[in-house]
């Protein structure tokens, strides 16, 4: 049973981990609270879903992206840029804000029902190791989880427009004095997140396969959050490590000690993990010249 | 001079918003009303009780993790009101109503409440989903004299607690879990899990499962689970423990999501072969359209409506129709008992001694004289304010689509 619980709980990580990497991309970059995110690229996956009846799923799956990418960087533009400078409450207080308005414009163009979900690429089944099952999606999930975190992380490190965020995000004055377009990156970095998102947000549906629209907030933005404080900012790998533990605490807590109050426990867990280690795991490294 | 420049377009935005928001509030239009989803709705002009006019109000959730439930609730009332007023009207009054969000949270619904006194010209309220909501708004509108009647609240304590004013049509939780754990023994099930929510309602149903499966049968529940169902969704550890406990039945005390999720789960891990009862929250189309038909076929359902066409006729089948043409989806019990309390009401109205009651002499008139037939259950308020007439019937999930267990 406990195999079983194991395999589980690494199952809802790797969803997790989905969502995680194209916020933590965010977050990592100027740190500020983003509890917009998931409810963005959840306009984004609701688009691939109208399309998917009538379309090629992988085009549906990239319009959807480009949706979250443009809306994104629109609000980036609107409702972040101009409280850049303004310390951390104002631009949650606006994050909070689009957050609501996306779930509105979800409500009234999709109405607040929970859909049935399927992608039609992935052929569900299980495998049985020893009484054992796990989900093939489940192993689907994981690897694709990884590669995106090897992709990003190699695109970071070896384009320009990696390295210009890297540098953005360890200072964004010297990265403007170095002639780095910061408000475009920025923009761009914004984007790039909801699209990932959107992609997460997908495979999220697909696990679960169903849609609705408070997939973005409980989802999309806490459990991404909370993934990217416990592995690290700024760090893809402590994204996905985040996530793992994050999906191992709830699914044993619910398991072996109480679902009802699943939420008190994990959360406490969080805290006073974050007080003894507040960098998260892996926090990302920066050179620092003395 | 730019700083000067910024407060001026901000002030005017705000201001902007502020007429916006106020101009969110229902108009009363006859034809189509559900478009407010605004709690403020009664802060919009008020037409008042005109010579040409019944106004009343819907409570109901029409924002959050409710306002699917809502939404049937006001496509109900919709068509209720669309076909009273095609007749006709009630003696020639057309019947308006507006909407008051209450996000199926009882904070709100105290707001709704208020402004539903307020307003002062409302005959009636159909209530919220929530039994809960009803429950906060109800002393509001006892001190303004205005009925509220429900189509769907089914806790038992709504009735219990003295509430003169109100009045509900459905059959209550108590008499719906007796029925659904006699259905799932008379199976041959001995070894039930319970799966519920922590509203209310649900957990109120969890207890009384227990005890009924307990003091009538002997027999124990193997496992159970409460979750939360708006932050989860993954069930596979619950579905683990009920597995590895020997269950054989899973009873499940939830709204359609949930519970469609579970054996959607339960069938990817490879659980199938047990026994799936709910009460009258999962008898609605969609369960079967997120679960899948495959997966839901056999999932047996109590509820008082059920959107069968093969055993509808009349009234009822072109409610049905009449439906799935405006919202593209079978009716749930949400929309039929908000369709009956309508029709009921404005049966009321339309005799001659009760038309210009209002209040407490209203709800009593009712009390004493009304009896109607729904397309969802005969009406006959009783003393306490619960329907006497009211009947339950058993749905199973039946190559894809809900069928009435004859």
């Amino acid at each position: 049973m406990f195999l079983q619980h194991l395999i589980n709980a690494l199952s809802v990580g790797a969803v997790y981990a989905l969502l995680a990497i194209g916020y933590n991309m965010v977050y990592g970059v100027l740190e500020k609270l983003n509890f917009a995110h998931g409810d963005v690229y959840a306009v984004g996956c609701f688009v691939t879903f109208s399309l998917l009846g009538g379309m090629n799923p992988i085009l549906a799956i990239l319009i959807g992206c480009c949706v979250g990418f443009i809306l994104n960087v629109g609000v980036e533009r609107f409702a972040y840029r101009p409280l850049r400078n303004s310390g951390r409450v104002a631009p949650t207080i606006s994050a909070v804000g689009i957050a609501y308005i996306m779930r509105n414009i979800i409500q009234l163009i999709w109405g607040a029902e929970t859909f049935a979900f399927d992608l039609g690429i992935f052929k569900a089944g299980s495998i049985n190791v020893g009484g054992v099952v796990i989900g093939t999606l489940q192993i689907y999930l994981f690897i694709i989880a990884v590669a995106l975190m090897v992709i990003i992380s190699l695109a970071l490190k070896y384009t320009k427009w990696g390295q210009g965020i890297i540098c953005i995000s360890q200072n964004i004055e010297t990265a403007a004095l170095m002639g780095i377009p910061v408000n475009k990156v920025i923009a761009i970095v914004y984007g790039l997140g909801a699209a990932l998102g959107v992609i997460g947000g997908l495979l999220f549906c697909q696990y679960y396969q169903f849609i609705f629209m408070g997939i973005g907030f409980a989802y999309g933005t806490m459990k991404a959050w909370m993934a990217s404080i416990w592995g690290g900012i700024g760090s893809l790998k402590g994204a996905i490590v985040g996530a793992m533990v994050l999906g191992l605490a709830e699914t044993m807590v619910s398991a072996y000690i109480s679902s009802t109050y699943r939420d008190a426990f994990v959360w406490a867990i969080f805290i006073a993990f974050i007080i003894i280690r507040p960098q998260g795991m892996f926090p990302a490294q920066g050179a620092e010249k003395i | 001079m730019k700083n000067k420049l910024k407060k001026v377009v901000c002030s005017l935005l705000v201001a902007s918003l502020a007429l916006a928001m106020a101009g969110c509030s229902s108009s009363g239009d006859t034809a189509d009303t559900s478009a407010d989803t605004s709690s403020d709705a009664s802060e919009a002009e008020t037409s008042a009780d005109s010579g040409d006019t019944i106004r009343f109000a819907l409570m109901s959730p029409m924002t959050g993790d409710a306002a699917a439930t809502g939404a049937q609730q006001d496509n109900g009332v919709k068509l209720a009101v669309e076909a009273i007023n095609a007749a006709g009207g009630v003696n020639g009054k057309m019947l308006e109503y507006d909407v008051f969000d209450d996000q199926a949270n009882t904070n709100q619904a105290v707001i709704c409440g208020e402004k539903i006194a307020a307003d002062g010209n409302y005959r009636f309220v159909v209530a919220s989903n929530s039994s809960g909501c009803s429950q906060a708004a109800y002393p509001a509108l006892e001190a303004a004299g205005i009925p509220l009647v429900s189509g769907v609240n089914t806790a038992d304590f709504m009735t219990n607690q003295g509430f003169s004013m109100y009045m509900r049509i459905c059959v209550k939780d108590s008499a719906q879990t007796e029925q659904l754990v006699a259905a799932a023994v008379e199976a041959g099930y001995t070894k039930p899990a319970i799966f519920y929510t922590t509203a209310e309602t649900d957990t109120t149903n969890f207890q009384l499962a227990t005890q009924f499966l307990q003091d009538n049968y002997g027999i124990e529940v193997v496992e159970s689970a409460q979750i939360q169902p708006e932050t989860e969704k993954d069930f596979a550890a619950h579905i683990t423990n009920f597995r590895d406990a020997g269950a054989d039945c899973v009873f499940f005390f939830s709204e359609y999501s949930p519970a469609a999720l579970f054996i959607k789960q339960a069938s990817t891990l490879g659980w199938e072969d047990y026994g799936r009862y709910s009460s009258a929250g999962c008898s609605n189309p969609q369960l079967i359209e997120i679960a899948g038909a495959d997966v839901a076929e056999g999932f047996i359902s109590v509820s008082s409506f059920v959107a069968d066409k093969d055993n509808a006729d009349g009234e009822k089948l072109d409610f049905i129709d009449n439906y799935v043409e405006l919202a593209d989806v079978d009716p749930g019990e949400w929309a039929a008992g908000a369709y009956d309390v309508v029709c009921m009401m404005a049966d009321v109205l339309s005799n001659e001694e009760a038309a210009d009651l209002t209040g407490q002499e209203l709800v009593d008139w009712i009390k004493e004289n009304e009896t109607y037939q729904g397309i969802m259950v005969d009406i006959d308020i009783d003393e306490n304010g619960d329907n006497s007439a009211a009947t339950i019937v058993q749905q199973i999930v039946s190559d894809g689509v809900w069928k009435e267990v004859q």
